[in-house]
């Protein structure tokens, strides 16, 4: 998929855990992994919202578009 | 604003109690109808084996007072296909009967996740057992007319336990329909799985 999450990248600049954030976001730690490793299919903006509160960025910190098709050689 | 909280609280209260309650109702229900069925089904064979092969005089008193010695008299063929018919649909129901209380004591019906293979597998085999039910006593009924047209005085099709072909074959299309709408859901459900 060309939206990469980079959420682990964030988790690690704030130092933060998943389970802390999953505390402090109010989402299920399995969810988390989903949005995590990248399975989700989509993001509520509520979700969105409370990731961006809890780890003080912006959404584009945590949402990246690759161009799938420039990247292949 | 507090009165309405306990309003909805009492709602939610009263609504689970009362659905967990119906649950168990329904599953005595089928307890009690599958252990019928089984007797039933038990019985037609049991007297369709004794009348054949022990007493023919055993036709006169088929099931519960079910005058049959007319027919065996008339032809032994149609008896055996009368008979059977009995017998099949009877198991045919039971079976339907059974998979329900399995799926009641296995818990396969979860009001959480109902869009389940699991359940679309038990809507599907109730449609295929219901549609085989219906066909099979449309062809009873019509053997049943036929054989009264010749002068033959039979027990009527609700008698017989053969009666109700219309009502069966549009459970087990409404049941497919069902079946499509559950696949759909299963999909759907899928879907709103992975959105976070």
């Amino acid at each position: 998929m060309p939206i990469v999450v980079n959420l682990d990248v964030m988790m690690a600049r704030r130092k933060m855990s998943l389970n802390e954030l999953s505390e402090k976001v109010g989402l299920t730690l399995s969810n988390l992994s989903i949005l995590k490793t990248g399975k989700a299919k989509a993001i509520r903006f509520s979700t969105l919202e409370a990731i961006c509160q809890v780890l003080d960025c912006q959404p584009g910190d945590i949402l990246e578009y690759v161009n799938e098709e420039k990247n292949e050689p | 604003m507090n009165i309405n909280k306990w309003l909805s609280f009492e709602k939610i209260s009263f609504m689970s109690i009362s659905a967990e309650t119906m649950y168990k109702v329904l599953q005595v229900f089928a307890w009690l109808i599958f252990v019928g069925l089984c007797i039933q089904a038990g019985g037609f064979l049991f007297n369709l084996v004794y009348v054949l092969f022990i007493n023919a005089g055993g036709a006169a008193n088929f099931w519960e007072g079910m005058d049959l010695s007319m027919l065996y008299d008339y032809e032994k063929g149609y008896f055996v296909v009368i008979t059977g018919l009995m017998v099949l649909m009877a198991v045919l129901k039971a079976i339907i009967f059974f998979q329900i209380i399995n799926g009641f004591m296995k818990k396969k019906f979860t009001l959480d996740r109902p869009f389940t293979g699991v359940m679309v597998e038990f809507i599907s085999t109730t449609a295929f057992l219901s549609l085989a039910i219906g066909i099979l006593a449309r062809i009873g009924g019509k053997i049943v007319t036929h054989l009264q047209k010749q002068g033959l005085t039979l027990p009527d099709s609700k008698q017989l336990t053969i009666d109700g072909a219309d009502v069966w074959i549009f459970m087990g299309v409404l049941l497919w329909l069902s079946v499509k709408i559950f696949r759909k859901g299963m999909e759907l459900q899928a879907e709103n799985d992975l959105i976070v």
